[in-house]
C-alpha cells in the first residue's frame, strides 16, 4: 500500500513531469529530452516507480477509452512493441470488462480490431452529440437575440455615450449621482411622451430639422454650442409622411459614433407627423451631426430619413 | 574484445510460444526469446547474426547465447550479494526494455537481451578497471545495439495475433483469483478506482478520497499499487496455468 513517505519519495524525482513520463512511454519525447530521460532511468530509483505506474495509468486509460485519437493511435504503434506491456493493456481490458459499469465491447477477432471498432462507435455518437448541443445553443441565442433585441441595442449603445459624454462639471450636475452612469438614454419600453402626457424636460433651444432630399443631399442646419446654463436642445423632426407608428432616433457624429438615441417614441394616428428629440445639451459639441430615424416595421427597423446639422 | 565464443546447439531444448507468437527458450535463469520476424528469417537461412561457419550446418542453426559462466560472472558484477543482484538484473533488464520500445524498436526484448549478452561478455574484461555506475554502463552498450539495429533491413512488424479467446478467458479467470486475495480493503478500492465511465471518473475519485482522507495523488499512487500486484499475479497465474 502506497505511503505518503513513498508518494513524496517519487515526487522528489520530480525532474520529469508526469505529462514527460506519458510522452516517453508514447514514444513522443523531444531529441534534447530523450538522452536525459533515459540517463535519469537509470539513476534514479524515483523515476523507475513513476515510469512503471505510468505504464498501469496508461494501459487503463486506453482500456477505458481515455485516450485522444492521436493517444491511441500512438499507444497501438509505440507503447504495444513490448510483450510486458501488450499484458498490461489485456489486463486492464480485464479490469474494466469486470468493473466498469458501461461496457460496450462487441467480440471481435482480433484484440485491436475490436479496439477500433468500439472506438469508431464512440467517435460517432459524439459527433451526432456535439452537433445537437451546437445547434441547441445557436437555436437559444438567436431567440435571445430576436427577443431581447431593443434590450441588448441599448447596452451597447450605453459605452457610447458614456465615452463622448464629457465629465459633467457644472453645478447643474450637482444633484445627480455621483456615478457615471449617464441617466440620458431612454431605456424605458413604455411609450416616451413626445407631446404633453409628462412634463417635457427642461428645453433651452428648439431646433427644426429638414429631413434630407430625396436625391440625398443632406439639408444641413446650423445649431449654436450650447451654452452651460442650457439642459437639452429639442431638434423637431418632420416626418416625410404621416405614418402612425413607434419610431427610433439616433443621434450620430459624422463618423458614424453613436451619441444619443431613444426609442419607443410613439406617433400616434392623426398626429403631427413629427418627432421630437430631446438631446441634453452637453452631448453636443461643435461639429456635424446626423439624426437617423427609423420606424419598427414587422419587427424590423424601417429607415425613415436623416437629418444634419452642424454645431457652431 | 574478449574471448572467442562457444556455440551450442539449443535446437534440442523443448521451446514454448508466448502470446505474441515469438519463441521462448529457457536456459537456466535466462529466457531466450526470439520474435516472428527474426525466426523467419532464420528458418529462411538467412541469419542475422549467424557467424559464416554456421551456413554448413543443418537447417537448425546456432546462436550465440549466454553461458551460465558468463551470467553468473555478470551477477555477481552488479551486487555480490545474490537475491540483489538478481533484482538489479531484472531492473536493468526492464529500463532497456523501457527505452528501447520508446525508441520504437520491434522486439525491445531481444536488443535488451542482446545488451546485456554483451556486457556479460566484457565483464571478464573489465571488472577490475571498471569505475562507476555499472548501470550506466548498459546505457552506453545499449545505445551501440541501437545503432546496429538501426543499420539493418527494416524488419515488418510481428503480425498482432489471432483473439484468443481462451487467453481472454484465462486472464479473467485469474483476475478473479488474484483479486480474491486482495485484503478487503484494497479490493473495495479497486471495484470502486475501476468501476467509473469517463464523466464520472473525478467525481467518484473525489468521492474516494475524501472518504480515505487522502488526496487525489495518493489515491491514484495505492490504486495503481494494487493494480501493479494485481497485474504480477495475474502472470503469475496464467504461467502457472500454461504449464501442463
Amino acid at each position: 500500500m502506497a505511503t505518503d513517505s513513498e508518494q513524496s519519495r517519487n515526487e522528489n524525482s520530480a525532474e520529469f513531469s508526469d505529462e514527460a513520463i506519458r510522452r516517453f512511454l508514447l514514444g513522443r519525447l523531444s531529441a534534447s529530452e530523450q538522452p536525459r530521460f533515459e540517463r535519469r532511468l537509470f539513476e534514479d530509483d524515483g523515476l523507475d516507480s513513476r515510469v512503471r505506474l505510468a505504464e498501469l495509468n496508461l494501459a487503463d486509460d486506453y482500456a477505458y477509452l481515455r485516450l485522444t485519437a492521436g493517444e491511441r493511435e500512438l499507444f497501438e504503434e509505440k507503447f504495444l512493441l513490448s510483450a510486458d506491456r501488450r499484458r498490461k493493456a489485456e489486463v486492464s481490458l480485464a479490469l474494466r470488462n469486470r468493473f466498469a459499469s458501461a461496457s460496450v465491447v462487441e467480440p471481435k477477432p482480433t484484440f485491436v480490431a475490436g479496439i477500433r471498432s468500439l472506438l469508431l462507435f464512440r467517435r460517432s455518437a459524439w459527433r451526432y452529440m456535439v452537433a445537437v448541443v451546437i445547434l441547441l445553443l445557436l437555436a437559444g441565442s438567436a431567440w435571445v437575440v430576436v427577443k431581447k433585441e431593443k434590450r441588448i441595442k441599448e447596452e451597447i449603445a450605453k459605452p457610447w455615450i458614456r465615452r463622448r459624454s464629457p465629465t459633467p462639471a457644472v453645478p447643474l450636475e450637482s444633484d445627480h449621482p455621483t456615478n457615471n452612469a449617464l441617466p440620458e438614454h431612454q431605456t424605458s419600453p413604455s411609450p416616451m411622451p413626445v407631446h404633453d402626457q409628462t412634463p417635457p424636460p427642461l428645453v433651452s433651444i428648439r431646433i427644426v430639422l429638414k429631413p434630407s432630399g430625396p436625391s440625398g443631399t443632406p439639408d444641413i442646419a446650423s445649431v449654436p454650442l450650447p451654452g452651460k446654463d442650457q439642459r437639452s436642445v429639442r431638434f423637431e423632426l418632420p416626418l416625410n409622411s404621416n405614418q402612425a407608428g413607434t419610431y427610433w432616433a439616433e443621434l450620430l457624429t459624422s463618423d458614424g459614433q453613436l451619441v444619443f438615441s431613444a426609442n419607443a417614441i410613439k406617433v400616434p394616428e392623426n398626429g403631427t407627423a413629427q418627432i421630437d428629440l430631446d438631446v441634453p445639451a452637453r452631448l453636443l459639441e461643435i461639429g456635424n451631426y446626423q439624426v437617423k430615424v427609423s420606424r419598427d416595421h414587422a419587427r424590423t427597423k424601417e429607415n425613415v430619413g436623416r437629418y444634419y446639422f452642424r454645431v457652431k | 574484445m574478449g574471448r572467442p565464443h562457444q556455440t551450442e546447439k539449443f535446437w534440442s531444448a523443448p521451446a514454448e510460444r508466448s502470446s505474441d507468437g515469438a519463441l521462448v527458450w529457457s536456459i537456466g535463469p535466462r529466457r531466450l526469446i526470439i520474435c516472428q520476424t527474426e525466426l523467419q528469417t532464420i528458418q529462411s537461412g538467412v541469419a542475422l547474426r549467424l557467424p559464416p561457419h554456421s551456413r554448413d550446418m543443418s537447417p537448425a542453426k546456432t546462436l550465440h547465447i549466454l553461458k551460465q559462466e558468463e551470467f553468473d560472472r555478470l551477477l555477481r558484477w552488479l551486487d555480490p550479494e545474490p537475491e540483489q543482484a538478481g533484482l538489479t538484473y531484472e531492473k536493468i533488464r526492464w529500463r532497456l526494455v523501457a527505452i528501447l520500445t520508446s525508441r520504437g524498436c520491434i522486439c525491445p526484448e531481444e536488443l535488451a537481451d542482446e545488451t546485456i549478452d554483451r556486457v556479460a561478455r566484457r565483464v571478464l574484461d573489465i571488472q577490475d578497471s571498471y569505475i562507476g555506475d555499472k548501470a550506466i554502463y548498459f546505457l552506453g552498450v545499449m545505445n551501440n545495439v541501437h545503432h546496429e539495429y538501426l543499420k539493418r533491413p527494416m524488419m515488418p512488424r510481428p503480425p498482432q495475433p489471432d483473439d484468443d479467446v481462451e487467453a481472454k478467458e484465462s486472464t479473467h479467470l485469474c483476475l478473479e483469483k488474484c483479486l480474491a486475495k486482495l485484503s478487503p480493503s484494497s479490493r473495495r478500492m479497486i471495484e470502486r478506482y475501476y468501476a467509473e465511465d469517463r464523466r464520472a471518473k473525478i467525481d467518484l475519485r473525489r468521492r474516494i478520497a475524501a472518504e480515505l482522507g487522502i488526496g487525489l495523488s495518493t489515491l491514484r499512487l495505492r490504486a495503481l499499487r494494487i493494480r501493479g500486484k494485481l497485474q504480477t499475479c495475474i502472470e503469475h497465474c496464467l504461467v502457472s496455468e500454461a504449464r501442463p
